[in-house]
């Protein structure tokens, strides 16, 4: 017995090789966002940036950024890490960026990189952006201390409003999934500010479209239930109200798929009558009317997005998926060659359930 | 080889030696008696001649001249057997075997001869000793309840537990451990509850006790305990008499030695270590969730600090973006990796502790001052800790303490160390397979013979209504299934359940 346990400690002493390497929290250099930028055919310019925390207690960090260009993400890494005191560490990354000319390329091989990082979280954010991501890093912004916080609650508050939820593991999954398509948020920098200018529409990893911000609402409608987000109808003429979105659900009916589908999308939204100037909101009679005009506005719009979405042949909805979920012997592969042609309609039913206290 | 065999050799001889000490004679006892100074042989020649023989430090003069003498001075007497008659006591011994004598003798009691060198005696019971008034408890204080706390004398204890539990079926067994302090041990539990396995467990392992000096019961609870080298107490030690009193209803044993001022409790299981008794004075939704808190605090006093070595070790990942700033910054001057800036401040702590416990009442608590203020901030504005550890091992020493049963809170302040080491060999997962240890170490434990984490493993789903929370009263209608008791059932549910209030 006290064999066996002298043989047991003495093994362990062996065994001090097989300790994990430490990362202890100082010693290393967090990245906290990545660019990417369009270089030339072959050569992305990867940017990333650190934030170097400054001594004392209310003093904010610091931001730098890191350049390197190269034919691999993991060498501008090498080459990035030249100048830095510290080694870089990506496990806190919170968001990356790509540059819109790359995403008309695909960004697939740039994911893959990240995808395979055991140290990444699934809930990383991913953007794409017009012009260079580098300026948009560089800049700092009075609004955040940095501008990967400014992205972060950007990215955070705006998803539960106005654009569709998109991740890491949304984009993925959607990249993976057959009958769907990712999108992606679309930012632009303007000035000293960062904005949500719409959602890019991606056809497998390359970018072949973008939504507004208004229609980006409305998609949202079509994809997922939420509950925020706001949208601005015309009323009669010179007069405008915004309803407030607060409760959304989405239904969807196929029809004859394996022969000549059609798609049905009933659209419910709870809404609340947030700003009507020069509308008596406060007559009864009028509410009905609001909703039918909110209706007629949002049913045009959305039938417009449908169909601007079939002419690029992507299924950011995942029509495709859905339609396979209740279909017996489904065949991709006509689905795919008919989905331009398939008549979609969306019905949006409008019905406010408020219409006198506003925010 | 050889250096066994030596070794039983030598204790062969030992016991020997044991034996062999049976043969005294008389004047040699009295021989040894006398060489001491405090010991009297009075001759009393009045009526009648007759030796008084005790020592003066044990008996009280004013009993002997007061109520011994008297009685029998005036009356002529022939023999041992006409004192017995005339003394109005009870409890005298007449004998002439020579070991009772020297036994008695110095426990207190009066020897009577006829003659200097008769063997035969008269023993009468005189024993004065001096007490430590009934005061209130101090370590298991409660604002409400009871405020007895069990002294150093066994007889007050047992009357202290008495007068809560007037049955005949409360029940004292005694026995004597200790080649040299003869400690009177007493065995306590209710005949008819509790099981009899469990009093003869206990009553088997106090007689099997070989030890030359027993002072406090915490010497029989370590050489009770089912396994010596664990650090978890097995046996619940407590200062109350309703405490003991209440436990014992549940079919448990109570040990308890003269000398003193704590009784043992057993078999206990994990859970009861962390019940105070005052959570039966709360109502039992505030008892409860005081239960929780206080599990949740020992989990935190355990664990916050190796996981903080843990995740700045190993696991950056891990830490909230919104705090990650804090953290660096907090950490940005500190020359010691997380392992030593913890050790050394879990080890300040612990100083400060002791520092504390060893010092009269008014130091200690201007020691505490001193080091928690002085030199906490101290340490962090001289770049030794961060503030952040500050913070937490500050609280995992104040969640320690929430602990109500002393042992264990001692338990608790030395489990985080093997946490501490594992979080930096292996981070996380090392405080898991750590963790898994002590829970496999706390399966295999028993108290008395009987599981030791009870309620939870095996599973007695009627015992957790007493164990991490506490339900009322009207639901508690049976004993504790892990004790075994004879009697299950502490009430009649029915009857209880009725109301005879008179409602309109």
């Amino acid at each position: 017995m006290v064999k066996k346990h002298l043989i047991i400690v003495f093994t362990l002493f062996l065994l001090t090789g097989c300790f994990p390497s430490k990362k202890i929290l100082e010693d290393v250099q967090l990245v906290s966002a990545v660019g990417y930028d369009y270089k030339s055919n072959n050569q992305v310019e990867l940017n990333g940036m650190v934030a170097i925390p400054q001594r004392g207690e209310d003093v904010p960090p610091i931001s730098q950024v890191f350049t390197a260009t190269t034919n691999t993400s993991k060498m501008a890494r090498a080459l990035e890490q030249a100048e830095s005191p510290k080694p870089f560490e990506i496990g806190r990354l919170e968001i990356a960026l790509y540059n819109d000319r790359l995403a008309e390329k695909g960004i697939y091989d740039l994911v893959d990189t990240l995808q395979r990082d055991p140290s990444l979280g699934r809930d990383l954010y991913m953007a794409i952006v017009y012009g260079s991501t580098k300026t948009l890093l560089k800049q700092q912004y009075p609004l955040s201390e940095t501008p990967s916080k400014y992205l972060l609650h950007l990215l955070d508050q705006n998803m539960n409003a106005n654009i569709p939820k998109s991740n890491i593991h949304d984009f993925l999954y959607r990249y993976y999934g057959k009958g769907m398509d990712p999108n992606l948020p679309l930012l632009e920098k303007q000035g000293d500010r960062i904005r949500v200018v719409g959602t890019a529409l991606l056809k497998d990893d390359k970018m072949v479209g973008q939504l507004k911000l208004e229609d980006s609402f409305l998609l949202k409608l079509l994809i997922e239930p939420f509950e925020k987000g706001i949208y601005e109808v015309k009323f009669k003429k010179d007069q405008f109200f915004t309803i407030q979105n607060l409760k959304s659900k989405v239904e969807y009916e196929f029809k004859d798929v394996k022969r000549s589908p059609s798609v049905d999308i009933f659209v419910n939204v709870r809404g609340r009558v947030s700003e009507a100037p020069k509308i008596p909101v406060s007559d009864p009679s009028l509410v009905e009317q609001l909703e039918r005009a909110a209706e007629k506005a949002m049913n045009k719009r959305t039938n417009m997005i449908v169909k601007k979405l079939q002419k690029a042949k992507v299924d950011t909805i995942g029509l495709g998926d859905l339609a396979r979920s209740r279909t017996r012997g489904f065949d991709f592969k006509q689905w795919d060659d008919q989905y331009p042609d398939i008549p979609i309609n969306v019905k949006v039913n409008v019905e406010i359930t408020q219409a006198g206290i506003t925010e | 080889m050889i250096f066994f065999k030596k070794k039983k050799k030598k204790q062969q001889q030992e016991s020997n030696s044991n034996s062999t000490k049976g043969t005294l004679t008389f004047p040699e006892l009295m021989k040894k008696l006398k060489a001491s100074a405090d010991f009297s042989t009075v001759k009393q020649s009045s009526l009648s001649t007759f030796y008084i023989s005790y020592y003066k430090t044990l008996v009280n003069p004013e009993f002997v001249h007061r109520d011994l003498l008297p009685y029998i001075t005036e009356i002529p007497l022939k023999n041992l057997d006409d004192i017995q008659k005339h003394l109005p006591l009870d409890g005298m011994v007449k004998t002439d075997d020579v070991h009772d004598i020297a036994n008695k003798v110095t426990a207190g009691f009066i020897l009577i001869q006829m003659n200097k060198d008769d063997p035969e005696g008269l023993l009468v019971p005189s024993l004065s000793t001096e007490n430590r008034q009934i005061s209130i408890p101090e370590t298991e204080f409660s604002v409400v309840g009871p405020k007895e706390a069990f002294v150093e004398s066994l007889d007050t204890n047992l009357n202290l537990i008495r007068k809560r539990l007037p049955i005949p079926e409360f029940t004292v067994k005694e026995v004597r451990v200790g080649k040299l302090s003869k400690t009177r041990v007493a065995i306590i539990y209710i005949d008819g509850i509790a099981d009899e396995e469990n009093v003869n467990t206990a009553i088997q392992r106090i007689t099997d006790i070989e030890y030359d000096h027993v002072v406090d019961s915490s010497y029989i609870n370590q050489m009770i305990s089912d396994n010596e080298n664990s650090p978890f107490p097995q046996l619940i030690d407590t200062e109350r008499p309703d405490r003991v009193a209440s436990v014992l209803s549940e079919g448990k044993v109570a040990i308890m030695a003269d000398g003193s001022p704590h009784a043992l409790t057993g078999p206990t299981t994990i859970v009861e270590f962390f019940s105070a008794f005052e959570d039966y004075f709360l109502n039992w939704t505030l008892a409860s969730v005081f239960r929780l808190i206080r599990l949740m605090a020992v989990m935190f006093s355990v664990l916050s600090s190796p996981l903080y070595v843990a995740v700045l070790t190993f696991h950056y990942e891990m830490i909230p973006e919104n705090l990650l700033a804090t953290l660096v910054a907090s950490r940005n001057d500190i020359p010691f990796p997380p392992i030593l800036e913890a050790i050394v401040l879990e080890l300040s702590i612990e100083l400060l502790r002791e520092a504390g416990a060893r010092l009269p009442s008014k130091v200690g608590q201007t020691i505490g001052i001193v080091g928690g203020i002085v030199i906490g901030t101290a340490a962090v504005q001289a770049g030794l800790t961060s503030n952040v550890l500050l913070i937490i091992v500050a609280l995992a020493a104040l969640a320690s303490f929430t602990t109500p049963v002393y042992q264990m809170s001692n338990t608790i302040r030395l489990l985080r160390f093997p946490f501490l080491l594992f979080a930096q060999f292996l981070g996380v997962l090392g405080v898991a397979i750590c963790f898994a240890f002590i829970v496999s170490h706390l399966l295999k434990l028993t108290s008395l013979g009987r599981p030791y984490i009870a309620p939870l493993y095996p599973l007695r789903v009627n015992d957790l209504k007493d164990a991490l929370i506490r339900l009322p009263f009207s639901v508690q209608n049976r004993r504790p299934s892990s004790v075994r008791p004879q009697d299950k059932a502490k009430m009649n549910k029915k009857r209880a359940k009725e109301k005879h209030d008179i409602e309109d």
